[in-house]
């Protein structure tokens, strides 16, 4: 869902910088308090793997084709949307800058649906379920929930732009990015069990948060 | 970087590159849910406001091998500006709970 350029007036590309760039201080003062030795080899990782995995178009139906974002997964592993904001921030800005992927105008869209709405709405999901359906189902759904509200958020940004009228916006992403979606879903759980099977010690579910502000009930996760 | 971090980015890397060498033959050509949510709405296509110097994950004049080599050198960028970035972000003062 990578917004090229000419598809959002410039007046209204100014807006979105400005709410990518309040994040990203966000994402900062985040990665200040947060970001030790240890998580500096999974951010690069993440980032490259993000980078890699939206190479890989996979077709669904009605002749489209869809690929992971990846935001649901950084929020989750470190559950923190600070941390999917700044990992799509960088992967975003090379695609723009190098591969003409996504407009450098829409940059400021594109992060902040990708990254900001992408993860928030996975961390926010996350948290509300993995106490009452498990950690793997709850991260399923959030994942899911991510990429679709994600793509109805560029639905009405394409209406508030007057790029798309809002009813065939609303449906046609919806629609699409419904299948997208489980794509979505199935990556982020694969990645999420290989990463608890091999390095248990780089998921924050299973860390003693430093910050304490992060998940109270993150040392119940582990036990489960 | 301890042993451990540095097989996670040396897992991380192959895994990336095996993507690069697996996605010019099985991705979708297809639209993706965006451009085809335009199609449904009519928007003409646009022209990008600069060049890229790899525009569509390609190389020119290098078919598939270009198409390989431009997202290896995008995975390589990625992994060294994100590690550049996350060491400059890093956390100064450890807290009083690592050790």
């Amino acid at each position: 869902m990578h917004i090229p350029d000419g598809f959002i007036p410039l007046w209204q590309c100014a807006i979105y910088y400005v709410i990518m760039i309040v994040a990203l201080y966000f994402s900062l003062k985040w990665a200040r308090k947060n970001l030790d030795e240890k998580l500096i080899p999974l951010i690069a990782v993440l980032s490259a793997g993000i980078f890699a995995i939206m190479s890989m178009n996979m077709p669904i139906p009605f002749g489209t084709s869809g690929h992971m974002l990846g935001g649901a997964l950084v929020a989750i592993v470190f559950l923190a949307p600070e941390a999917a904001v700044l990992v799509l921030f960088i992967v975003l800005l090379i695609q723009a800058l190098f591969f003409g992927d996504g407009g450098l105008t829409a940059l400021g869209a594109n992060v902040v649906n990708m990254g900001l709405v992408g993860g928030a709405v996975a961390y926010f999901s996350f948290k509300g379920l993995y106490k009452a359906i498990g950690k793997y189902p709850a991260a399923a759904i959030a994942a899911w929930l991510s990429l679709f509200i994600a793509a109805e958020v560029v639905a009405v940004e394409m209406w508030l732009a007057g790029t798309f009228p809002l009813d065939v916006g609303l449906a046609s992403m919806g629609i699409y990015h419904a299948f997208i979606g489980v794509i979505e879903a199935i990556l982020t759980v694969v990645v999420l069990i290989a990463l608890d099977k091999l390095r248990p010690d780089l998921l924050a579910w299973n860390r003693k948060t430093s910050g304490g502000q992060k998940l109270e009930g993150s040392e119940e996760v582990a036990a489960k | 970087m301890s042993t451990n971090d540095k097989y996670l980015v040396i897992a991380g890397v192959i895994i990336c590159l095996l993507i690069a060498v697996m996605s010019p033959f099985i991705a979708s050509p297809d639209p993706d849910g965006l451009e085809k949510s335009a199609e449904d709405a009519g928007v003409p296509e646009v022209e990008a406001s600069y060049e890229s110097p790899f525009p569509d994950y390609t190389i020119e004049g290098l078919d598939k091998i270009g198409e390989i080599a431009a997202l290896a050198i995008g995975i390589i960028i990625t992994l060294i500006i994100a590690y550049i970035v996350a060491i400059a972000l890093r956390r100064r003062n450890p807290p009083e709970a690592s050790k």
